[in-house]
């Protein structure tokens, strides 16, 4: 996440020293590659960080007498982008952005939450879930109804007794997101609500997100 | 010469003729079909080709049912009118109205404003809706059975027999009980119309979405004066409940303006947000699982 930002912001730099200076200098795109390099340099450690780069960069600045609005320019676009990753970018990898956004979307239609759980594609859960389901019924429907079932000790003997459970225990709800990879549903059990987030991989849905809790009115309705 | 030219022409004319009797023999074959596994004339009669071909080559006979129709129409200040015989001129002025309303509202030109669709009749045996414009029927064949549990075939078929007057997108439903339960990768929406131009046949897939109590299919309606296609999945039902009244609802959605999003399937229910300015075509069944 942070090298991505860094990169844009070195390709935006490179682009604005272009439009003002036409000329092409390599020697002055290595400048300004070893600057705006070195402002990221820096010393932590548990209670303060001292940014060694960025001191560095403003004396260099100093020395400096070609291309003195240039090297400034880098070093502002250094100091921003520092201040950036450090105060405004989450300190975690982008693919669990994704996964906090998939979490959002499930949490945020909720009004209260007793709990929220995750669960891996390789977690004996998912075989558990998947005892009595054949590949001709609704995969993750099934599976949502057999964890509020396990969830709620109710004990379930086979297929019939699965597939008689939303009207035998009045498990009712709806479908809130379908797509090619996932698929989002809401069932209510006994006044209780859940919502399951199931992702597909390799053909094979599993159950990834699970909130349990009372979610909005608009929902219900 | 002359002798030659006559054989020539009853060469080719008595192949047309055999290719047609064919083509008809073939469609007599599947009315018979039809008629063996207990769909009534008026009923085959409203079917198009393609569930003909399917209900008629399925090993299943016809379910056990019996349907409801009715007829509502959802006008722009949000409340929704049952339409009968005795007020279907009232409500045709309301939608006149309604649509002038909402077209001026929205700079819509009014050589835009368009009419709806008017003097709907149904067939008092028949399970369907039919004007001189559009036909909705439903059906329900049960397919197979196990010691464990009945598999049936639901349908949604309908048939525009000339322009419709307002053409934004249509939205066809079939909503089943929660004792029912939809077999996986067995939902199809078709549908097929004549291109206005070159006079061929064009088929597409419908856009369809499956629910946890039943399916949904939307598409845009084309300009033509021939559109037919239809709604379909096999279901499921425990043994358990052989005997018990069983509730399906098949629904088509006609769109007065143009709408985003789409229609929520509960419980044997369609359900169109009261937003909608719209016909909905509706046939409720009560089938007797089993049988």
């Amino acid at each position: 996440m942070h090298f991505i930002i860094a990169s844009t912001v070195y390709f935006l730099l490179c682009a604005s020293v272009l439009l003002l200076n036409k000329e092409r200098n390599f020697i002055l795109l290595l400048k300004l590659t070893f600057i705006y390099i070195l402002t990221f340099v820096s010393f932590k450690t548990d209670s303060f960080t001292i940014p060694i780069g960025i001191i560095l960069g403003l004396l260099f600045l100093f020395k400096v007498k070609k291309d003195k609005k240039i090297m400034l320019l880098t070093v502002i676009y250094g100091i921003l982008t520092n201040t950036v990753l450090h105060y405004f970018t989450p300190p975690i990898p982008l693919g669990y952005i994704t996964e906090s956004t998939e979490m959002y979307e499930v949490v945020e239609k909720f009004n209260e939450i007793e709990y929220v759980k995750t669960f891996l594609e390789t977690e004996e859960m998912q075989l558990n879930l998947k005892k009595f389901i054949d590949r001709d019924l609704d995969i993750p429907y099934f599976m949502l109804i057999s964890y509020i079932l396990i969830d709620n000790d109710v004990a379930v003997n086979g297929r019939e007794e699965l597939m008689t459970s939303p009207h035998e225990k009045h498990l009712s709800g709806t479908k809130i997101k379908a797509t090619e990879n996932t698929e989002v549903i809401y069932l209510n059990y006994n006044g209780i609500d859940y919502i399951g987030l199931f992702e597909y991989s390799k053909g094979e849905p599993y159950l990834k997100i699970v909130v349990r809790g009372s979610v909005k009115k608009r929902l219900v309705n | 010469m002359k002798r030659n030219k006559g054989i020539i022409i009853i060469f080719f004319l008595s192949i047309g003729l055999f290719g047609f009797s064919l083509e008809a023999s073939a469609d007599s074959k599947f009315d018979s079909l039809l008629m063996k596994k207990g769909f009534s004339k008026d009923e085959i009669l409203s079917m198009n080709e393609d569930t003909k071909v399917k209900l008629a080559t399925s090993k299943g006979e016809k379910a056990d049912y019996t349907i409801t129709k009715k007829e509502y129409y959802n006008s722009l200040n949000g409340e929704k009118y049952e339409v009968t015989n005795e007020n279907r001129d009232q409500i045709n002025l309301l939608i006149a109205k309604d649509i002038a309303k909402y077209n001026k509202e929205n700079n819509i030109p009014f050589s835009n404003t368009k009419t709806s669709l008017a003097s709907i009749s149904s067939y008092d045996n028949g399970d369907d809706y039919n004007d001189e414009k559009l036909s909705v029927s439903a059906f329900v064949d049960k397919s197979s059975s196990n010691t464990t549990e009945y598999s049936y075939q639901a349908f949604l078929n309908f048939t525009w027999s000339d322009y419709a007057d307002l053409q934004w997108t249509d939205n066809v439903a079939i909503a089943w009980d929660d004792r029912f339960t939809g077999v996986a990768n067995s939902l199809d929406g078709f549908y097929s119309y004549l291109h206005v131009f070159n006079n061929n046949f064009v088929s597409a897939k419908m856009d369809t979405l499956q629910n946890l109590y039943g399916i949904s299919g939307k598409f845009l309606l084309p300009n033509t004066y021939f559109l037919t296609g239809g709604l379909s999945q096999n279901i499921k039902v425990p043994v358990k409940y052989k005997n018990e009244t069983g509730k399906f609802q098949a629904k088509y959605i006609h769109s007065l303006i143009p709408f985003t999003g789409s229609v929520s399937i509960g419980k044997a229910s369609v359900n169109v947000p009261t937003s909608w300015l719209c016909q909905e075509f509706v046939l409720d069944f009560n089938i007797k699982i089993g049988s």
